[in-house]
């Protein structure tokens, strides 16, 4: 929402003691429009969201002793927030906060503010829990988290930072570094790409190190799982696959049930060992919300004839999206698997036609609705053009290398 | 004249300060001209409220927010108030009409197209009808 940008930009002039500057009035005068254009409900969602910003710099308030009915409204807030009720959940830590300690009113701030998609001011709250509880590095590493989506650039600047002194910090902490810089390499040519997970190999080496010598119950899983993923994605990338598996198993011991360690192995597997399919199918039960296991999946039946399996793969893959050659890529899949079933021309045509429009330097799926036009004329059985296992795998690894570890 | 509400620097005199965002207007963004410079009736004009409440909150001065949560406006400015009427459609004072686009919003604008020194020097002349409010 343009207002809460432009309160973020007022409260950032006030911390730097300019909030009475031309800069100021130019933000105040094109706020008047987007202001005139909200509901009452998003006029009062703006005024408290100004209002909580100002905690940020001001004492917090005389703490009281938590009581019963205050442990009742933080459950309430709890609860609001599970549900997605933000403006309630916020609503209730704003009448209680001073039962509750300031940082952690600044991370359950945050933490509403991240689930609502509104990273820029999630970042300035876990910031503000971190400066006032900096022994809590969880605070830090959810910092990061929603600077790396408001403004990936920052991001990276304070992870490097941090990695420069890794031994300093909690492996949370250093697990979203790593993942903010590695993730940062999808852009990057492949020569770029591996010279970082050179450098970065040992740090997360030394990292998944630390983890094991934590007790599994106070493990921080998504963390551990994290550093373990990017390891093992970190060997896969200088070709160290054997090292790669290794990883994915041993954090597999661990949590049998991990999407993503299910996911990553399931990849590398893939096209070598039966296990890649039970571990992307396990991947899938175990509610993995990328689009990788269907991807792969929607492969394996596709190669397999297994058509109706495929058609369904390809839809639940397309409805969770990807980038432009990948969704490209499964639309030709659920084209063939369509023929193949036998749906009207018209319906493959028309799926053919959105794969070259997602990606027009798809050529295969332009052969491959040539070959389709051709057979349809001439009522010859259709030879498809489909990528082998190993090609499938190889291809696109610059996308989902590493992102498959946040 | 119908009540309304502005957020003004405040003179020594302790009324408004007439300026393109004081007691004033912005040519090309409050008010269209056409090529002649004169201001266009379209319902565009100076912006105020029926009430200081519903003023935009990073233009609230920021003395208010114990009124207002999240007031984030220069306490350099002062909510002021003019007329005592109802926030309706009607004449606001010489050459000059309420146009209401919301019941929380409306526009000070000329009743016919003049020149826009003439619009800017009839807002001027409200000066004296402003007082500031921020109860």
């Amino acid at each position: 929402m343009a207002m809460l940008r432009s309160t973020i930009a007022l409260h950032r002039l006030l911390l730097a003691g300019q909030d009475e500057s031309p800069e100021a009035d130019a933000i105040r005068d094109a706020s008047d429009g987007p202001w005139e254009s909200l509901s009452e409900v998003e006029r009062n969602r703006v005024r408290n969201h100004s209002e909580d910003l100002y905690s940020l710099t001001e004492r917090p308030p005389d703490a009281l002793l938590m009581d019963s009915k205050a442990q009742a409204k933080l459950n309430e807030a709890f609860e609001a927030k599970q549900r997605g009720e933000w403006d309630k959940a916020l609503e209730l830590l704003r009448l209680w906060r001073a039962y509750i300690a300031p940082s952690l009113v600044s991370y359950l701030r945050g933490s509403i503010w991240l689930d609502a998609g509104e990273p820029e001011t999630a970042s300035l709250f876990f910031e503000h829990a971190f400066s006032i509880q900096p022994e809590n590095q969880k605070y830090l590493a959810m910092f990061l988290h929603a600077l790396n989506i408001a403004a990936p650039g920052a991001a990276s600047k304070h992870a490097e930072e941090i990695l420069t002194e890794h031994l300093k910090y909690d492996p949370v902490v250093i697990s979203r570094a790593v993942h903010i810089k590695l993730k940062a390499t999808q852009r990057m040519p492949e020569s770029e790409s591996r010279q970082l997970a050179d450098i970065l190999k040992p740090i997360l080496i030394s990292t998944v190190s630390r983890f094991s010598d934590q007790g599994l119950s106070e493990l921080d899983v998504s963390s551990y799982v994290m550093a373990v993923t990017l390891l093992g994605c970190v060997y896969e990338s200088v070709g160290d696959l054997q090292s790669a598996m290794e990883m994915y198993s041993r954090g597999l011991q661990l949590f049998p049930n991990n999407d993503a360690l299910l996911t990553a192995r399931g990849i590398l597997l893939y096209g070598t060992s039966p296990v890649a399919i039970t571990d992307l199918e396990m991947a899938l039960r175990n509610g993995s919300r990328l689009i990788w296991p269907l991807f792969f999946l929607a492969h394996h039946r596709l190669i397999n004839r297994q058509y109706e399996d495929c058609r369904k793969l390809c839809e639940r893959a397309i409805s969770v999206g990807g980038s432009a050659a990948v969704v490209s890529e499964v639309l030709e899949w659920l084209a063939v698997a369509q023929a193949e079933l036998g749906l009207p021309s018209e319906m493959v045509r028309a799926t053919f036609d959105s794969a070259i429009r997602s990606d027009p330097s798809n050529e295969r799926a332009k052969r491959n609705l040539s070959a389709f036009n051709i057979a349809s004329e001439s009522f010859n059985v259709r030879e498809w053009e489909t990528r082998s296992p190993g090609a499938v795998r190889m291809s696109s690894l610059a996308e989902r290398r590493f992102a498959m570890a946040a | 004249m119908p009540r309304v509400f502005r957020v003004m620097k405040k003179d020594v005199d302790g009324l408004p300060i007439v300026s393109a965002t004081g007691l004033g207007v912005r040519s090309g963004i409050d008010v269209d001209l056409d090529p002649e410079g004169y201001v266009l009736v379209n319902c565009k004009g100076m912006s105020v409220a029926p009430n200081w409440r519903d003023i935009n909150v990073e233009r609230l001065p920021k003395r208010l927010r114990a009124i207002v949560p999240g007031a984030r406006g220069s306490n350099n400015t002062s909510c002021f108030r003019s007329g005592s009427g109802a926030f309706g459609r009607g004449v606001f004072a010489k050459g000059l009409i309420l146009e209401p686009d919301s019941a929380t919003h409306g526009n000070v604008a000329p009743v016919l197209s003049v020149p826009f020194d003439s619009y800017t020097a009839d807002l001027a002349a409200t000066r004296p009808d402003w007082e500031k409010d921020e109860a």
